[in-house]
């Protein structure tokens, strides 16, 4: 049996896991890391010298951008155009005027109402990547925040970047709960516990699932909640209207082929509503929602916890929901 | 009038000539449109704002999803017996 070896810790304001299936462990780290500064530093929305920064300050000029934020940036269009705009990284000025403008410490801390503004945001149409990917116009006014794919992004190279430095045989990362895992999984599969809090312990109550490749990300409207001007609110933004979106979903855990897949479809189930159980099915992808009343409804071959033929299948169910309290 | 007879050297001389200042031409014309493109370019760049100076690590980027039409469906979960997880799924 090949050793599991854990490490976890703090950076871009979450919490970070990387579990080694062999290999070693501090290179895997290391290699994550890396990874994580210079996502920081490319496409941080709380950093005044990060890239977005500057080029949220530049919007309607030309500007060349680096590799790595025309990466983010294409992935983020990509998945605004896979959702309909329901995740659209043209959100900035919107999460903004809500109050989400610094790192979620401190808007939690944050002492005194604010004026809240709510109107709807530009929609992705209004960046222009241009040819080669290294040039970009942004319509002036507009302001982008990666967020919702930029985190898993980074999970999903991570994970490459861990596997190639460490030597492992496999691994997984997990930043804030958006979990990839690359190379070959241990025996029984990575084992991951589904909650709505990504800092719930391992050993914690829920249910716990095994993949063996790809992703699970999770988005929920319960967590990075703040209140401004007497009203509760919280980061995810209904692109119509600009304000925190009012869903039937308070939670969606989705599993995809990879990280930024499976956080665009969770983050998406919740934005679409009611309209989501259809679209997911159209993906065929794996989720679990679950109501504002905590009611659960799985989707695409979602295991059953009380069913015992669920455990130890593998084959997935398209087009199936079953819903629980 | 005084004219002097060509010989068949005096006409290959003027060939080559003849040759040698059409290259020169071709040459001097693609210098021209070379030093044309690169004040082109230079102006052309120079008014283009550049985010990247702080950004010297980021150019090893490693594309993961190269799917442009549809996110990526993978085997379905299973589900796993009540043993500790390795990680934790949630919003952070």
């Amino acid at each position: 049996m090949t050793a599991i070896a854990t490490v976890n810790w703090q950076a871009i304001g979450t919490g970070v896991r990387v579990v080694v299936h062999g290999g070693d462990l501090e290179s895997a780290r290391s290699a994550v890391d890396d990874i994580l500064a210079s996502a920081d530093l490319a496409y941080s929305r709380f950093r005044d010298d990060s890239e977005i920064s500057r080029l949220n300050a530049r919007a309607g000029q030309r500007v060349a951008i680096s590799a790595l934020l025309a990466e983010a940036i294409d992935v983020s269009l990509r998945a605004a155009r896979l959702t309909g705009g329901a995740v659209d990284p043209t959100v900035g000025r919107a999460m903004r005027l809500i109050g989400y403008d610094a790192t979620f410490e401190r808007i939690r801390d944050g002492s005194g109402p604010i004026e809240l503004r709510f109107e709807p945001i530009p929609g992705w149409q209004a960046v222009d990547l241009l040819p080669g990917r290294r040039e970009i116009r942004v319509r002036a006014g507009v302001e982008l925040d990666l967020g919702s794919t930029g985190k898993a992004l980074a999970a999903d190279q991570a994970a490459v970047a861990a596997l190639a430095a460490s030597g492992a045989r496999g691994i997984l990362v997990s930043l804030g709960g958006d979990i990839a895992v690359t190379g070959n999984p241990p025996d029984g599969g990575w084992k991951v516990l589904v909650a709505e809090d990504s800092e719930m312990p391992v050993d914690g109550p829920g249910e716990v699932i095994a993949i063996d490749q790809g992703a699970v990300a999770t988005s929920s409207t319960t967590i990075r909640r703040w209140r401004r001007d007497d009203r509760t609110l919280h980061h995810l933004v209904d692109p119509r209207t600009g304000a925190p979106v009012a869903s039937p979903w308070r939670t969606a855990t989705v599993v995809a082929g990879n990280c930024v897949d499976a956080n665009t479809a969770a983050t998406a189930a919740i934005v679409m509503g009611e309209q989501s159980i259809s679209w997911i099915e159209t993906t065929g992808l794996t989720a679990r929602l679950v109501s504002t009343v905590g009611e659960i409804v799985r989707l695409g071959g979602w295991p059953d916890p009380l069913d015992p033929t669920a455990v130890a299948s593998t084959s997935p169910a398209s087009g199936t929901a079953s819903a629980a309290t | 009038m005084n004219s002097t007879r060509r010989t068949p050297r005096d006409r290959d001389r003027a060939v080559a000539r003849l040759r040698s200042l059409t290259i020169g031409t071709t040459v001097v014309s693609l210098a021209a449109v070379g030093a044309f493109g690169a004040v082109a370019a230079s102006s052309y760049s120079s008014s283009i704002e550049t985010v990247t100076a702080a950004v010297s690590t980021t150019d090893t980027s490693t594309t993961t999803t190269t799917d442009t039409t549809t996110l990526q469906a993978t085997p379905a979960p299973t589900a796993a017996s009540q043993s500790t997880a390795q990680a934790t799924t949630g919003s952070s």
